[in-house]
């Protein structure tokens, strides 16, 4: 019986899972940029505006086939990158889902913060996959109690500096407070 | 077919290991790139990306990050068994956060406006924590060694009793003032 397994198999096998796959998105992308661009306007360009973004794909993925593993590899990049950065979406998501519920619309409060959280995990996952820099993993204790004092004494200076009574939005998150529901 | 057989049916022929999170992943990249707007050249007003555009690009992006899952299982770019437990300790986040709501709503605290802020100050760090934990840029929860843990009980504590305090006084000190203003207006 033909399942799942054979079917993905079957597309590792032949190539299309990391040749064709990459090919396509690297197309579309760059398609997609010259669209946004608007430099090409006329059919005879538009066309051109194609086969440019063919060439550029394929040379982009050249590397994987002909010197697999070098620093030139970018779809070896790419395979590394793309899954934390689908985990990173499906984070986002749970927060948004989740102070959904205490009542806040955090898509609105919340946007400008997790844009930059967001790109800068990002640079960081592309600075570790080019070798850039080394990833950091397993913090050492002493460094987590550190952090951790580090951002309950923020918390406390927040707190007294913040002031009491009608003078909350002092406090930083005091300010994403509540939109009032109908 | 029982619900049991169905469901070793769906797992045996890859449906939960490769369907699902490719649906999931795809959702979320096409929602993600139908934010982007661009200006509409010559023209004015702001477009979005060709509709077939988009969906080239999120299903090309959904399976780049499945591949590791297929070319590599088991290594540390394989995401699918990642999602798999993060989106259950969400799962069970949300029960706990919900639990806690209803609980304050039973004894009738305004939850949402009273507390609100502090619960979402909590899930986000919880959430970016369980995020790091699991990409193994921090130790999970297991790894922190004991001392850290009662570290920060004993701080959480530390900083309940303060807050504890410092709010009775200041009820204390609004009910003085409102008995001062009523004694006022009586004589």
């Amino acid at each position: 019986m033909a399942d799942i397994y054979t079917f993905v198999n079957y597309l590792v096998n032949t190539g299309v899972i990391e040749l064709f796959v990459p090919f396509i998105l690297i197309f579309s992308l760059v398609y997609a940029a010259f669209l946004m661009s608007g430099i090409f306007k006329d059919k005879v360009a538009k066309n051109l505006q194609v086969i440019i973004s063919v060439a550029i794909s394929f040379l982009a993925i050249s590397p994987h086939f002909i010197a697999p593993g070098s620093r030139y590899d970018i779809v070896a990049v790419m395979l590394e990158v793309l899954p934390s950065v689908g985990l990173l979406f499906v984070a986002v998501i749970a927060i948004l889902m989740l102070i959904g519920m205490t009542g806040f619309k955090a898509g609105e409060d919340l946007a400008s913060w997790f844009t930059v959280g967001a790109v800068i995990f990002i640079i960081y996952l592309f600075l570790i996959s080019a070798d850039i820099l080394d990833p950091i993993s397993f913090l050492s204790n002493d460094i987590i109690s550190a952090i951790i004092a580090l951002v309950i004494f923020f918390l406390v200076v927040a707190y007294i500096t913040g002031g009491s009574g009608g003078d909350e939005n002092k406090v930083w998150w005091r300010k994403y407070r509540l939109v009032e529901r109908p | 077919m029982d619900l049991y057989s169905l469901l070793n049916y769906l797992q045996s022929t890859g449906f939960v290991e490769y369907v699902l999170p490719f649906l999931l992943l795809f959702s979320l990249m096409y929602l993600g790139i139908s934010l982007i707007e661009y200006k509409k050249p010559g023209g004015d007003g702001k477009i979005q990306l060709p509709n077939n555009l988009r969906t080239i690009i999120a299903i090309a992006f959904a399976i780049m990050m499945l591949t590791p899952h297929i070319t590599m299982p088991g290594s540390r770019y394989d995401i699918i068994p990642i999602i798999v437990y993060f989106l259950a300790d969400i799962a069970l986040l949300a029960i706990g956060v919900l639990s806690v709501l209803l609980l304050m709503g039973l004894a009738g605290k305004n939850v949402h406006r009273e507390y609100g802020s502090y619960f979402m100050v909590g899930i986000i760090i919880f959430v970016i924590y369980l995020f790091l934990s699991y990409l193994e840029i921090i130790p999970a929860i297991s790894n922190i060694s004991k001392d850290t843990i009662s570290a920060v009980i004993a701080l959480i504590i530390f900083v309940l009793i303060v807050k504890f305090v410092t709010g009775a006084s200041d009820t204390t000190t609004q009910n003085n003032n409102n008995n001062q203003n009523r004694g006022g207006r009586n004589s």
